[in-house]
């Protein structure tokens, strides 16, 4: 089976801290390029250590990051900037 | 008759994503429904870009500090859940059951503060075919998204409730909370965005 991950209590409030921290600069300064690299770097936490996907095997890493980043990129990049132009 | 040829265990293909059928199908339905809101988050910042009237200034619409507790409050119930579950891959049955409790307990606060902020804004005027501040698109999406988003929290906490329940004094299914873990910090995952995009953007 997958390897047990061997985290502490500890691990996982430190993460909720540093959560806690991005959200409050997301709050406070609120520029696009903070928003942006906030929600990226708040998503990529907690999938990696709350869901520990950082720690299972990289087929299945690889397999959820392309199926949503894959979909996600086109939905975002090439479709939704399209509004501006109605 | 065909030959059948017995397969040493050592033999056998491995599998390939090394986890049980249970977490892969978890897996592959939280790939499903992130597209589901990923069309949403789309199609929003689509007819935001589209809209010929203004879009509304959230910070003047929501109080932007009972939005940062809700986050929050979101936040730290995904921790209590990651506890649980390392706590169930422990075998320390009554630390689960607490942490569960916890988790449920904390997840139904994040519901009843969506009520609260839902008659807020359905009696400032809000509704799902206008506003009464400009565009009718950001009322329309802040119901489906906010409410797609609480109907996910919903069936979490009921997942919760049943893995809790469950989780007797006689067994413990460590397996099963973890699956279960996975749906809430997903959920957790989508109120990010939404969070970021629909709020603070």
């Amino acid at each position: 089976m997958s390897q047990k991950a061997t985290h502490s209590y500890g691990s996982y409030w430190i993460a909720w801290f540093i959560l806690l921290l991005i959200t409050l600069a997301m709050l406070l300064i609120g520029s696009k390029p903070i928003l942006a690299a906030g929600m990226v770097i708040k998503a990529a936490i907690i999938a990696m250590f709350f869901m520990h996907l950082a720690f299972e095997k990289k087929s299945l890493i690889y397999t959820v990051l392309i199926g949503i980043f894959a979909t996600t990129a086109v939905l975002v990049v090439l479709v939704a900037p399209d509004g501006a132009a109605m | 008759m065909t030959e059948v040829h017995a397969v040493a265990p050592d033999e056998m293909e491995a599998p390939i994503f090394l986890i049980s059928w249970q977490k892969l199908m978890m897996w592959g339905f939280i790939i499903t429904d992130a597209l589901l809101f990923a069309g949403y988050l789309a199609s929003y910042m689509f007819t935001r870009l589209a809209s010929d009237v203004g879009w509304p200034a959230q910070s003047e619409i929501f109080d932007m500090n009972f939005i940062a507790l809700m986050t929050f409050t979101l936040i730290t119930s995904s921790a209590t859940m990651a506890c649980a579950v390392k706590a169930a891959s422990e075998g320390d049955r009554k630390l689960t059951r607490r942490y569960l409790l916890l988790t449920i307990l904390i997840g139904t606060a994040f519901l009843g503060m969506q009520a609260i902020e839902w008659s807020h804004f359905i009696g400032d005027g809000a509704r799902l075919t206008g506003n009464p501040w400009g565009a009718s698109g950001f009322s329309a999406y802040f119901f489906m998204m906010t409410g797609f988003h609480g109907t996910h929290v919903l069936i979490g906490v009921v997942i919760l409730l049943i893995t809790f329940l469950r989780t007797t004094p006689e067994r413990l299914i460590a397996d099963k909370v973890e699956v279960a873990g996975l749906y809430w910090h997903f959920v957790d995952l989508v109120w990010v965005f939404i969070f970021g995009c629909f709020y603070l953007l």
